[in-house]
């Protein structure tokens, strides 16, 4: 049966050499019954080590776990009725598949129908019926890694850990298992806590997505409230493309923000909890596919474009702005799509709504 | 990771097991040579430095330890380099990687013996080639056959080496434009300089303690220390003698053991990664450089065959060099006269070796997979005793155990002691090196699929580090039949030895019987080696590592 997690002020420490490094620094979190929450960020960011926390692989230096109501801080890890899947895979080399995904029901000391009932049945959920007499070194790599997701499917864990499983497949293979994965966990009703340094997976896959940067949690949101409302400048660049510009406050209110931009007021979109003074400077977060380019003059921003590429189904510009500063944009391609030239002088046209103020 | 109650007690038994065996012995042997009556005192040392005879002894040790690395490595590096450099027919590099196997597998009087038949007095080589007689006694004679016994070891870790740069950097080496010996000389040779040294310290330090072979080829007038230690004790009964003597020889074998692991150990530049790209083909060295190389090789193999040849045939004739009619009497002798030795070494093998395999992959599987206070200090202790020449060793338990608290003179229990705390030693680093290879997920995975810590170990770490443990059982029971530096203080009426049986014989000029008890032990050897490899064989039939 699956279990909500509550994470609370989780704390780990290394000390290397006389060095104190905090890995993960007084992390709070709850997850439901249920859910799939992705932790993202860079590496060294401390999602692992949060992940390997709640495993039981680390010990916290402080803080605690919880699964439901039941403290698991102190729990060993082969107690606490977690399933992990590794970026490479762990899979035992010496013994057969069979007996990879009948470990975790052995060591429960199941009947041997039991856990038979439970390897077929497992092996047919990952979609690989007929490989139970095989060795891991026969499977490919994408094999391997259902092999690896059955193995801890057939020990019915209260909670599925996930670090980077897919980091070690190709790019198209991994799309195909990031569908596979999420469609088990729905069926299964698993809670899965998921670590990948991909934002398109973590995209893709999550309810909710937790982005860490230097052992803290940035932010706590859904895809589409991060893409669309990001609390710092490090997720703004994190999650999607952004450019960042500077504008000098006119006025606020609770809703929008009027921001004076190379001499023109824009009103663009205010965060919840914000304040934001007359006068001061704020960073303007702007997604390159809510700019659009076209001649000189009207209410655009005069701009000259300095390099040009075509990704197949969108172009690619970068532009400077009067200040020098320059901007990324991508326009979607169709056929009557005008296309600019390296040198064009172009106005650059701003869509305000789609812009977030981000109070410095 | 959660402690398991279980770690804290499996390393509490293993701090004892150390505290008896390693630390108490060598803390004993400390106070002897350091306090006379009760007070700290120099004149034990003292009176070495003035003796002109053991002055002598530090000074030959110190210059034969240093001719035999350098003439190992050389020999080793040969040897490394056509095997894993050179195109040469298959039978040909198994012919030369098998025939340096041969010493390393022998009792340590084997080649001594075999040279003391061709170059002694009424030596064969003389009379065939008419040479005028000279006396092989002394430092030449014992540098020779000491090169020759302990070069394989150099043989092996530059193979290993050799074997592990990537062919690319030569290739990219040449696409440079620089020639074949230039790429062999700013390339291949820098790389393989941490191993060299490497190799060279393992020699160093395996001259400077080796007992037999000076024992049977230096004579008087080229004393070395631990013959020298061996016979204060034995002969003049002077234990305090005997131990500065033996502190005196621990001294450059402990600044070796530091040197090899905190010097080179963070030298290598040779890794083993996951990644391996194509491979290009060897490129040949020329055809000068090459035929050195073969001749060098092959005469040496040709020498060491001849001499294991001498041994065998030594044992089937009369008396050698006098009277060569064919006879089976020596192997009567060796059966009648020396069946209790024969006995007592398999038994005590047979002992030792499974304890010491259970504690080496103990120390390795703690020391490098678990962390806790102490665990350098544990694993630097339980090499210890490996590290320090036998003659230490056995010395250090006369000193500990005859006397005090634990009194385990004249029983089998400080012969199979002594072996299984010095010779884990290979099973140890096997261990620890074969767990490097394994990935730690292998083990969380398992951990995390609800299995207890000792579960995991049996199930999943074991398994896949057996090929580390069987390395480490074979050498232990190898040493274990054919060790005598450490054993010979501690053998009494009641426990003997093969190879102080073959001491004897050599003592009492019984050349014939030394031979056929020496073809007798490598025969021993060679059956109980094959048959470890087939028991684990046959118990873990898979392991696809």
């Amino acid at each position: 049966m699956s279990v909500g997690i509550s994470i609370e002020h989780l704390t780990k420490v290394f000390i290397k050499d006389k060095n104190q490094f905090r890995a993960v620094d007084d992390v709070h979190l709850s997850v439901s019954k249920g859910e799939l929450v992705t932790f993202l960020g860079p590496s060294g960011c401390g999602k692992t080590t949060l992940l390997r926390m709640i495993a039981g692989f680390e010990t916290p230096t402080a803080g605690r776990i919880l699964f439901d109501d039941r403290d698991v801080t102190e729990i060993m890890v082969n107690k606490r009725d977690i399933g992990f899947v590794f970026q490479n895979y762990a899979l035992f080399p010496h013994m057969t598949i069979f007996d990879n995904v009948a470990y975790g029901p052995r060591a429960r000391k199941l009947s041997e129908t039991t856990i038979r009932q439970k390897v077929s049945d497992s092996l047919a959920l990952v979609g690989l019926p007929n490989v139970a007499a095989r060795y891991p070194n026969q499977l490919s790599g994408g094999e391997q890694q259902r092999i690896a997701l059955a193995r801890v499917l057939a020990m019915e864990p209260q909670v599925l850990l996930m670090d980077e499983p897919l980091s070690n497949l190709d790019a198209k293979l991994r799309i195909q298992m990031r569908i596979e994965i999420r469609r088990i966990q729905k069926q299964l009703g698993l809670t899965c806590l998921y670590v990948t340094h991909d934002q398109k997976e973590a995209l893709t896959l999550a309810d909710r997505i937790v982005v860490m940067n230097k052992g803290r949690v940035e932010q706590v949101d859904s895809p589409f409230g991060l893409y669309a409302n990001p609390a710092t400048l490090f997720v703004a660049d994190f999650i999607g493309q952004a450019n960042v510009l500077k504008g000098i406050v006119r006025d606020a209110t609770e809703k929008s923000v009027t921001v004076d931009l190379f001499e023109k007021p824009y009103t663009v979109r205010a965060l919840p909890h914000s304040r934001y003074q007359p006068g001061n400077l704020v960073s303007l977060v702007v997604r390159p596919e809510s700019l659009r380019l076209g001649p000189v003059g009207g209410n655009s921003m005069a701009g000259c474009v300095q390099l040009r590429t075509f990704v197949g189904d969108r172009l690619e510009y970068e532009v400077t702005l009067p200040d020098g500063r320059m901007i990324h944009v991508e326009e979607p391609y169709m056929t009557n799509t005008p296309v600019w030239n390296e040198g064009d002088q172009v106005g650059v046209i701003v869509s305000a709504p789609d812009i977030v103020a981000l109070a410095d | 990771m959660k402690r398991d109650p279980a770690l804290v007690s499996a390393i509490a038994t293993l701090w004892l097991a150390l505290g008896v065996f390693v630390l108490y012995p060598f803390a004993r042997l400390l106070q002897v040579t350091f306090f006379a009556d009760g007070y700290f005192s120099l004149a034990s040392l003292e009176r070495v430095f003035t003796n002109w005879y053991d002055r002598a002894a530090v000074f030959n040790s110190l210059q034969l330890a240093f001719a035999v690395a350098l003439a190992g490595v050389l020999l080793g590096f040969i040897f490394a380099f056509a095997v894993t450099r050179m195109n040469l027919p298959k039978p040909t590099k198994w012919f030369l990687g098998a025939v340096p196997v041969l010493p390393l597998i022998s009792p340590p009087f084997t080649s001594s013996i075999a040279i003391t038949l061709a170059l002694g007095p009424n030596g064969m080589f003389f009379r065939w080639f008419g040479l005028p007689e000279f006396t092989i006694y002394g430092f030449w004679g014992t540098w020779l056959s000491e090169t020759l016994t302990v070069f394989p070891v150099a043989f092996l870790t530059l193979s290993a080496v050799l074997a592990a740069i990537d062919p690319n950097l030569e290739d990219a080496s040449l696409s440079l434009g620089r020639s074949r010996l230039g790429t062999f000389a700013s390339v291949t040779l820098p790389l393989t300089t941490p191993g060299l040294a490497n190799a060279f310290l393992l020699l160093f330090a395996s001259s400077l303690a080796d007992f037999a072979t000076p024992l049977v080829l230096a004579g008087h007038s080229f004393p070395v220390l631990p013959t020298q230690a061996y016979l204060q004790i034995t002969g003049l009964h002077d234990l305090r003698g005997g131990a500065s003597l033996s502190f005196i020889l621990l001294i450059p074998a402990l600044i070796v053991y530091f040197l090899q692991r905190y010097w080179i150990g963070e030298k290598s530049y040779v890794t083993i990664s996951g990644k391996s790209g194509p491979r290009t083909g060897i490129r040949s060295l020329g055809l000068a450089p090459e035929v050195g190389v073969m001749t060098v090789c092959l005469l040496v193999s040709v020498f060491i065959l001849f001499l294991y040849a001498i041994i065998f045939l030594g044992s089937l004739v009369k008396v050698w060099g006098v009277d060569y009619r064919p006879t089976f009497e020596h192997y009567e002798y060796v059966f009648n006269r020396g069946m209790k030795a024969i006995k007592d070494t398999i038994l005590i093998a047979l002992v030792a070796t499974p304890i010491g395999a259970i504690l080496g992959t103990a120390f390795g599987y703690i020391t490098s997979r678990m962390r806790f206070p102490g665990r350098r200090f544990m694993e630097f202790t339980a090499l210890l005793n490996y590290a320090l020449p036998g003659t230490v060793v056995g010395i250090s338990y006369v000193i500990a155990f005859n006397t005090g608290p634990l009194v385990l003179t004249g029983t089998m229990a400080i012969i199979v002691a002594a072996y299984v705390f010095r010779y884990d030693a290979t099973g140890i680093r096997s261990t620890v090196a074969s767990l490097q290879q394994i990935d730690l997920s292998l083990e969380e995975a398992s951990l995390s699929l609800g299995e207890s810590a000792f579960g995991t170990f049996r199930k999943v770490t074991l398994p896949l580090i057996i090929p580390a443990v069987t390395a480490g059982m074979k050498f232990l029971f190898i040493r274990a039949m054919t060790a005598i530096s450490a054993t010979i203080f501690l053998i009494s009426v009641h426990w003997t030895l093969l190879t102080t049986r073959i001491l004897e014989c050599m003592t009492e000029l019984q050349f014939a019987q030394a031979s056929a008890f020496s073809v007798v032990l490598i025969l021993i050897v060679f059956a109980a080696s094959g048959l470890i490899s087939l028991m684990f064989r046959l118990a873990y039939p898979r392991y696809s590592r």
